[in-house]
């Protein structure tokens, strides 16, 4: 065999990972279309510049970059949302709310070569446009805890928090963005060694800095919004604890309280502007569900509109599914197998048949052993062969 | 309960965590016989722990193979893994300095740098924050021994005693920042194995706080005596 390479952070999903991804996405899918979402594929490549507004430095830095025949830049996708938002900018009916979602591989230039990230992944999403407040985000949550709960996972759990609520805590303190953007990180990481010394480099001092230092701790069951609404009083905060906490109540009431945590410490960089989601998984170790509220994306492509959505990494999500037993191994490639002296209207007829019922069936170019042993190998549970053009089951069959 | 795994950083950091761990009334025989196992159980059954090599602690932490680990905040700047930095352990204390021949800061306003260091990105970021262009050399030890050989002129490392600097002519330049051991925590795993996570981090920063206090305690009986003999000086000042 000869020896062929990858590059790293891209995989080949084989046919039993294949079986299981579109067994996962077939289960996805038929939740988001429950909800009445529509199925968008946008195109692989886009330009540079549809993004370059939208993304930072580090974004930008992150997507694969290709040299189109008349010198314009292209790139390959990094991320869905951001294709969504330029189809809403240039081809949606805003005047209504949109419900889009889903399935495709994105793409991230990595250059750390030992990443526990891909470079190539497939999602899945939906992105709720035009539905502002509480509304969007209960719908984005439950509809994340049914998706997870569709494909059999059963140890997950949501973590939620509001990025508008450190946003409002800044505007009370008139903390600048600058430092603000200081904070975030050390505040996501739970740092609080580090969130000291930033938060007294910078004089911030007594209660404004017992507030950012309490973010970190502030994660756990519903118990947390009231801790949260101890530490700051300004409507902006309690508007994104009252988000919150419809979120929760909704939860409670389709029995789904446990799958959801609050983490007010979550601080998710980028475009998000109110709430944001966090999927885990018991054993996983890595987020396998990720989005939020980022209702100020549109206006870098020149729109206004609310926007509410999550992706699961489908991988990520295979690989959950692995941990907990829940992925099928060794599956029968089909049901039945036969061979033929020849081919014959009998055959055709009946094996179209058969067909058409929804079995699998192979042909294959043997002898009647060598089917018997192939079909044991592979747990084919029929063979069958044609002589003459009569129908007749195999010697000896299956197993 | 489930087990909780933990990533030691093989050496003194993992001895000094265990000595922590001990004090949670936390079995820790197994882990004092010298063995050459490199994963071992406390007494109880209840923790794993993993002996791995300090710069590699984050990634086990990042990807979840271990729920917790005990990394140098040095390691942490360089590795720059995606994991929760919930305690300051407080001890491995030492600084991240840029360090070279005394006199030679002027060096670093022209042209360009050559540092040394094992930690390449924390010097990449702090020559970057400085708008200092700097041709950084990654070297695996011994890193002092680069601006003696004039393979550079400056090296990025961390500095405790400062005798290693100073037996080869060099000194301190600026300091990048303090380092000390921290606890890290799998993002997911905080979430999803809180029960078991939640009081071990709890437990372990009571025992850090207990330990500073009392040092802390130390610290200021010895500095009462030198404080009472100033104010004695400064009056006998103001007397005459």
């Amino acid at each position: 065999m000869k020896s062929y390479r990858l590059p790293f952070g891209v995989q080949d999903y084989m046919p039993d990972e294949c079986a299981n991804k579109e067994l996962a996405e077939g289960r996805l899918a038929a939740v988001f279309r429950g909800r009445g979402y529509e199925r968008v594929a946008p195109g692989t490549l886009e330009f540079y510049d549809a993004f370059a507004d939208a993304l930072g430095r580090g974004g930008l830095n992150k997507m694969f970059k290709l040299t189109d025949s008349d010198g314009s830049l292209l790139v390959l996708r990094p991320d869905i949302t951001l294709q969504i938002m330029r189809i809403a900018a240039s081809k949606l009916d805003l005047s209504e709310p949109n419900r889009l979602y889903y399935i495709e591989n994105s793409f991230e230039y990595l250059s750390d070569n030992s990443s526990a990230r891909s470079r190539e992944f497939s999602q899945a999403g939906v992105e709720l446009l035009g539905e502002s407040g509480a509304g969007g985000d209960v719908e984005t949550v439950l509809t994340a805890i049914e998706a997870l709960e569709s494909t059999g996972l059963k140890n997950f759990l949501l973590d939620v928090g509001s990025v508008e609520f450190f946003r409002s805590l800044c505007e009370e303190f008139s903390i600048p963005d600058a430092l603000a953007a200081r904070f975030a990180p050390l505040i996501d990481n739970k740092d609080l060694t580090g969130l000291e010394s930033a938060l007294s480099g910078a004089n911030v001092t007594g209660a404004r800095a017992e507030a950012f230092l309490a973010l970190p701790s502030l994660y756990g069951g519903a118990e947390v919004l009231g801790g949260a609404a101890k530490i700051c009083g300004g409507k902006g905060c309690e508007n994104a604890l009252n988000k919150l906490s419809a979120v929760l109540d909704a939860a409670k009431i389709c029995g789904r309280a446990s799958r959801v945590a609050v983490d007010l410490g979550m601080q998710k960089g980028g475009y998000y502007t109110g709430l944001v989601i966090r999927g885990v998984a018991r054993g996983s170790g890595v987020t396998i569900l990720d989005g939020g509220r980022y209702d100020a994306l549109g206006n870098k492509f020149g729109i206004q509109t609310e926007a509410v959505g999550f992706a699961i990494g489908t991988r990520r999500l295979l690989n959950a599914l692995d941990n907990e037993g829940s992925t099928a191994k060794g599956l029968a490639p089909c049901d039945a197998a036969y061979v033929s002296d020849g081919f014959s209207p009998a055959e055709n007829a009946e094996v179209g048949r058969m067909r058409a019922r929804g079995e699998r069936v192979v042909k294959l170019f043997c002898g009647e052993e060598r089917l018997i042993k192939y079909c044991a190998a592979r747990g084919i549970k029929r063979a069958f062969v044609f002589t003459d053009g009569k129908m007749r089951e195999a010697v000896k069959c299956g197993k | 309960m489930r087990k909780i795994t933990i990533a030691l950083p093989k050496g003194r950091l993992a001895e000094m965590t265990v000595d922590v761990l001990e004090k949670l009334g936390i079995k820790c025989e197994p882990l004092k016989t010298p063995t050459r196992k490199l994963v071992l159980s406390d007494g109880d059954g209840k923790y794993r722990f993993i002996y791995v090599k300090p710069s590699d602690v984050p990634t086990y932490v990042e990807r979840g193979t271990a729920d917790m680990g005990i990394a140098g905040k040095d390691t942490l700047m360089e590795e720059r893994r995606d994991v929760y930095e919930m305690a300051d352990l407080k001890f491995g204390v030492c600084r991240m300095c840029l360090a070279g021949f005394p006199g030679r800061q002027g060096a670093l306003t022209r042209g360009t740098v050559t540092a040394a260091s094992k930690y390449v990105n924390v010097a990449k970021t702090y020559f970057a924050s400085k708008n200092i262009d700097a041709d950084v050399i990654k070297l695996n030890g011994s890193v002092e021994l680069a601006p003696v050989v004039g393979l550079a002129d400056v090296i990025v490392d961390i500095v405790e005693s400062g005798k290693t600097l100073e037996a080869n002519g060099l000194v301190i330049l600026d300091e990048i920042a303090a380092v000390s051991a921290r606890l890290i925590v799998n993002k997911s795993n905080l979430k999803t194995k809180s029960a078991e996570i939640l009081p071990l981090i709890e437990g372990i920063k009571r025992v850090i706080n207990e330990e500073t206090a009392e040092n802390n305690g130390k610290t200021a009986k010895i500095d009462q005596k030198p404080t009472k003999s100033d104010k004695g000086a400064i009056q006998n000042d103001t007397d005459n």
